[in-house]
C-alpha cells in the first residue's frame, strides 16, 4: 500500500467488516482491477458496439450537397411553389434527364421562407447549383457575386436574348455591373380578378380596359353588403407587401424612390394621393374588409368563397381559380388613376447558377433547358406564369373559347406601361420599416402625409446607404 | 451500523477514473462546446462586427451597440418585453401557487386535475400557437363566439389585430401553457412543509390567511425563489408564440426582444446588431438574477438556517 502522502485523492468507503487495513487495501486493489475489466466488458463495450451499430443507418440518412460531388453529374435545383408547380417541374426534369443521361438533378423544394433558406445555404457555401431567384431579392446576392456571369455561356450557345421581354432582363440589371446573372423565366404583374356571377347578381356592369378610380369605387360600393352572419366585400385589401399598393402610387403619378439621389419620393403630393385613395378603400368608402373583419382569412380564400367581388392579384392565382372556382370569373386591368395611366409593377424571376458550383456545364445545360421555349410553354400552359419569352407568351395568351380568363390578354397589355420595380439592396429591412410606418394609415388612424413625414428620416438613411455601396 | 471511512486511493486508480470520467462525459461536453459555448463567444465577437452572412465580418467596435441603443424600435421592443415579463411572471407564479394549494388536498379526481393542468406544458408550442391563432379569430374564432354567447361582450374582440389586445392575447397563451410547470414545482414544495407546523397553527386557532402568510409562504420561499427566477428567464426568452401568432403584432406591439433579435439576424441579415441585442439581453437577465440573489438572503428561509 502506498504511503498516504503520495496519493492525490481518496475515497470514502464503507467498511463492511473488521479486517486488518493491510489486506483490506490489497484485496481492494485486486478487486478494483477485476471490477474495472468486468465493467469494461459488461457495461462499456456493449454501449460502444451499440453506438457503432446505430451510426450505420444514420450515416445513410442525409445526403448533403457535398455528397453530390462524389456522384458525377448530380446538380441541385432549388425552387419555390405549390405542390402543383413542383409536380409540373418534376415532369420537365424527367425530360431533361432523358435528353442528358449524364446529368442527374436533385430538386430542393422550399415552400416557405425561400430566401431565408437560400441566404443561409449561400452563407454556408452549400448553395444549390441552380437557383430560382426573383428580381426583388436579386440585388443583395448580385452585389456579393453569388451568381455566375452567364454572358459567356449565352454567347457560346447562341441563346437569343432578344426573344426575352426587355423588361424581364431590365429587372435584373444593376447600375454597377454589366454581368448577366440570370436567365429570366417569367414576368409577373397585377390585374383585377372579378367574380362575373356576383357582378350580374348585383346588376353591376363588368369593368373594361379604361375604367377609372371613381368607377371602380362605384362598382365596389354596389357590390358591398355587410350582414350579421356573413358579408360580401367589393374589393380586396392587402397591406403588405408594397407590391399591392404601389400601383395606386404609380397610377397617381408618384413613385417610391429616386435611385440616383437616394431620395424617398413617397412624400410627394402625387404619391400621397395614391396612398390616400388606397386607404380610403377601407376607411372612407368601406368597400374593403378591415383586418378585424377578415381576420385570419386570406383574400384569395374570400374570393373563392364568393365573399369578395374583386381581387387584385397576379398570374399565379389562375391555376387555383381554374381548379377550384365554382363561379365564372374574368380579369381586367387596374383602373386608370389621376395621371391618366394605369401602371402596375412588373417583377421577374429566373434561374441563376451559383458561383461555387462544382459542375458549371451541367448547371448551364439545366438553365438553358428550363428557359427554352418548350419548357416555358409547358410551364405557362397551366396558367401559372407569364413566360419571359415574347414568342411563347403570344401563343399561350391567344384567346381560347371556353378557357378562363376570357380576357387573358390583359396580362400582356398591362406589361406595356408596367414599371420594373427597382428596390434598394436592403429591401427586407426597408420594406419592413415602410410597412410599419404605414400600418396606422391602413387602420385609418393617421394620414399618409403624417405617417411618412415621421418615417422619412429613417427610410432615407437606408436609401442613402445604397449609394455608399 | 455502517461506519464511513476515508480510504486513500492509489494514483494509478485516480488516473484511470479520470480517464473514464472524461471519456464518458466527452459526448455531452462536445455537444455543449459546439452548440453552446463556441457560439456564445462567437456571438460576442460578432456583436462588434458588421456582417450579413455573405462575405467576411469586419470590425466596427461599439457601433452596433450605439445603433441598437439609439433605435426607437429597440426601446419599443424593450418596453413590450418588460411589460410581458412582469405581467406573465406575476400571473404565472400567483395562479400556479393558488392552484397548487388547491390541488394539494386529497380530493376526488386529484390526479386527473393535476394531469389537466400539466398537459399544456408538454404540448408543443408550435401546434398550440397555430390552434390558438384560429381560436383568436375575431369573426370565426371560438373565444369570441363563447364570450358573445355568455353575453360578456357585445362586439367581437379583435384579439390579434389590435394594438391593445394583441399583447394580452400572447400573454394569456403563455400563462395557460407555462403555469403547469410552476404548479408541479409548487406541489413538490408544499409537500415538504411539515404537517406538525400546520397542526400546531390550527391548535392555536390561526385563520386560513394567517396559516398561508406565516407558515406556507415562508416555508415555500426557496421554491418561490426558484420558480421566480425560472419564470423570469423564461419570460425574456419568449419567441415561438410571437413567431406563430402575431409576427411582431400590429405595429410592433408584440415584438418581443428575442423575436426582434431574430428578425434582425435572419430577415434583415444584420448579424452585428442582432448579436448586440443578444448581449444586452444577457446583461439584463444577469442583473435581474443578481438582484434576486441578493433578495434571497433577506427573504428566503431554508430549513437548516435559523431565521
Amino acid at each position: 500500500m502506498k504511503a498516504v502522502k503520495d496519493n492525490t485523492g481518496s475515497r470514502e468507503l464503507t467498511q463492511l467488516g473488521s479486517k486488518k487495513n493491510n489486506s483490506f487495501c490489497l484485496r481492494r486493489k485486486d478487486a478494483f482491477k477485476q471490477a474495472s475489466s468486468l465493467f469494461l466488458m459488461r457495461a462499456i463495450l456493449p454501449q460502444i458496439l451499440g453506438l457503432l451499430l446505430l451510426s450505420i443507418p444514420l450515416s445513410g440518412c442525409q445526403s448533403t450537397p457535398q455528397d453530390t460531388k462524389k456522384q458525377p453529374g448530380t446538380i441541385t435545383l432549388s425552387t419555390w411553389g405549390s405542390q402543383q408547380e413542383v409536380d409540373g417541374l418534376k415532369l420537365l426534369l424527367k425530360r431533361f434527364e432523358a435528353n442528358n443521361p449524364d446529368v442527374h438533378v436533385r430538386l430542393m423544394h422550399i415552400p416557405e421562407n425561400y430566401f431565408q433558406k437560400i441566404h443561409l445555404l449561400v452563407a454556408g457555401d452549400i448553395a444549390p447549383d441552380v437557383m430560382l431567384v426573383n428580381s426583388l431579392n436579386y440585388p443583395i446576392y448580385a452585389h456579393h457575386e453569388v451568381f455566375k456571369d452567364l454572358r459567356s455561356f449565352v454567347k457560346k450557345d447562341h441563346v437569343d436574348l432578344k426573344d426575352f421581354y426587355p423588361k424581364a432582363l431590365q429587372a435584373f440589371q444593376r447600375s454597377d455591373s454589366q454581368a448577366l446573372g440570370i436567365l429570366p423565366r417569367d414576368l409577373s404583374n397585377l390585374v383585377v380578378y372579378y367574380n362575373v356571377d356576383l357582378f350580374h347578381k348585383d346588376g353591376v356592369s363588368e369593368p373594361d380596359a379604361d375604367w377609372t378610380w371613381p368607377q371602380m369605387v362605384e362598382k365596389a360600393k354596389a357590390l358591398t353588403h355587410r350582414g350579421k352572419t356573413s358579408s360580401q366585400y367589393g374589393m380586396s385589401f392587402f397591406s403588405k407587401p408594397p407590391l399591392y399598393w404601389m400601383p395606386f402610387v404609380w397610377s397617381a403619378g408618384g413613385d417610391l424612390w429616386n435611385r440616383d439621389k437616394g431620395q424617398l419620393l413617397l412624400t410627394q403630393p402625387a404619391s400621397l394621393e395614391g396612398l390616400h385613395f388606397y386607404s380610403d378603400l377601407r376607411n372612407r368608402f368601406h368597400v374593403a374588409p378591415t383586418r378585424a373583419e377578415s381576420g385570419d382569412a386570406v383574400m384569395s380564400q374570400l374570393f373563392l368563397q364568393q365573399k369578395l367581388a374583386m381581387l387584385i392579384s397576379g398570374r399565379w392565382s389562375v391555376p387555383v381559380l381554374r381548379e377550384q372556382a365554382k363561379f365564372r370569373w374574368d380579369v381586367a386591368p387596374l383602373p386608370i388613376g389621376p395621371s391618366g395611366h394605369s401602371r402596375v409593377g412588373v417583377d421577374a424571376s429566373g434561374y441563376a447558377i451559383s458561383a461555387k458550383t462544382h459542375d458549371q456545364n451541367a448547371s448551364w445545360k439545366l438553365v438553358k433547358f428550363l428557359t427554352s421555349s418548350a419548357s416555358l410553354r409547358a410551364m405557362a400552359q397551366s396558367g401559372l406564369i407569364i413566360p419571359a419569352r415574347e414568342s411563347v407568351a403570344q401563343t399561350v395568351f391567344r384567346p381560347q373559347p371556353g378557357r378562363l380568363p376570357a380576357h387573358g390578354f390583359y396580362f400582356l397589355d398591362t406589361l406595356k406601361e408596367a414599371v420594373p420595380t427597382s428596390v434598394p439592396t436592403r429591401w427586407n429591412e426597408f420594406s419592413e420599416l415602410l410597412q410599419l410606418s404605414l400600418e396606422p394609415v391602413w387602420e385609418g388612424q393617421k394620414s399618409p402625409a403624417q405617417a411618412l413625414r415621421e418615417a422619412k428620416p429613417a427610410l432615407e438613411k437606408l436609401l442613402r446607404q445604397e449609394r455608399k455601396k | 451500523m455502517r461506519k464511513s471511512v476515508q480510504v486513500p486511493i492509489p494514483e494509478w486508480q485516480q488516473r484511470e477514473e479520470t480517464f473514464w470520467a472524461i471519456l464518458l462525459l466527452a459526448p455531452c461536453l462536445l455537444g455543449l462546446l459546439i452548440f453552446t459555448y463556441i457560439p456564445v463567444f462567437g456571438s460576442l465577437g460578432l456583436s462588434f462586427s458588421y456582417w450579413n452572412l455573405l462575405g467576411t465580418p469586419s470590425w466596427v467596435g461599439f457601433e452596433n451597440y450605439a445603433a441598437v441603443l439609439q433605435d426607437p424600435l429597440f426601446w419599443k421592443s424593450m418596453q413590450s418585453t418588460v411589460w410581458f415579463v412582469t405581467v406573465s411572471g406575476i400571473l404565472e407564479v400567483v395562479i400556479a401557487l393558488f392552484l397548487a394549494m388547491a390541488l394539494n388536498r386529497a380530493i376526488k379526481g386529484q390526479t386527473l386535475f393535476r394531469i389537466a393542468y400539466f398537459l399544456p406544458f408538454i404540448t408543443p408550442m408550435v401546434s398550440v400557437s397555430l390552434v390558438w391563432g384560429w381560436l383568436y379569430d375575431p369573426a370565426y374564432g371560438a373565444f369570441n363566439w363563447l364570450l358573445q354567447q355568455a353575453h360578456l361582450i357585445q362586439a367581437p374582440i379583435p384579439w390579434l389585430y389590435n394594438v391593445s389586445t394583441a399583447p394580452w392575447a400572447v400573454v394569456i397563451l403563455r400563462i395557460w401553457k407555462d403555469t403547469g410547470y410552476n404548479i408541479l414545482i409548487f406541489l413538490a414544495g408544499l409537500q415538504t412543509i411539515p404537517l406538525s407546523l400546520t397542526e400546531a397553527a390550527l391548535l392555536d386557532g390561526a385563520s386560513a390567511y394567517r396559516r398561508f402568510w406565516n407558515i406556507t409562504l415562508p416555508m415555500l420561499s426557496p421554491t418561490l425563489f426558484f420558480v421566480g427566477i425560472m419564470t423570469l428567464i423564461n419570460g425574456f426568452q419568449a419567441f415561438d408564440s410571437v413567431y406563430l401568432l402575431t409576427q411582431g403584432g400590429p405595429a410592433h406591439s408584440t415584438e418581443l426582444l428575442v423575436y426582434w433579435m431574430f428578425k434582425n439576424a435572419f430577415e434583415f441579415y444584420k448579424i452585428g446588431p442582432a448579436s448586440a441585442i443578444a448581449y444586452l439581453l444577457f446583461i439584463i437577465i444577469l442583473a435581474l438574477t443578481l438582484v434576486q440573489w441578493q433578495l434571497r438572503k433577506r427573504w428566503v428561509l431554508y430549513e437548516d438556517e435559523t431565521a
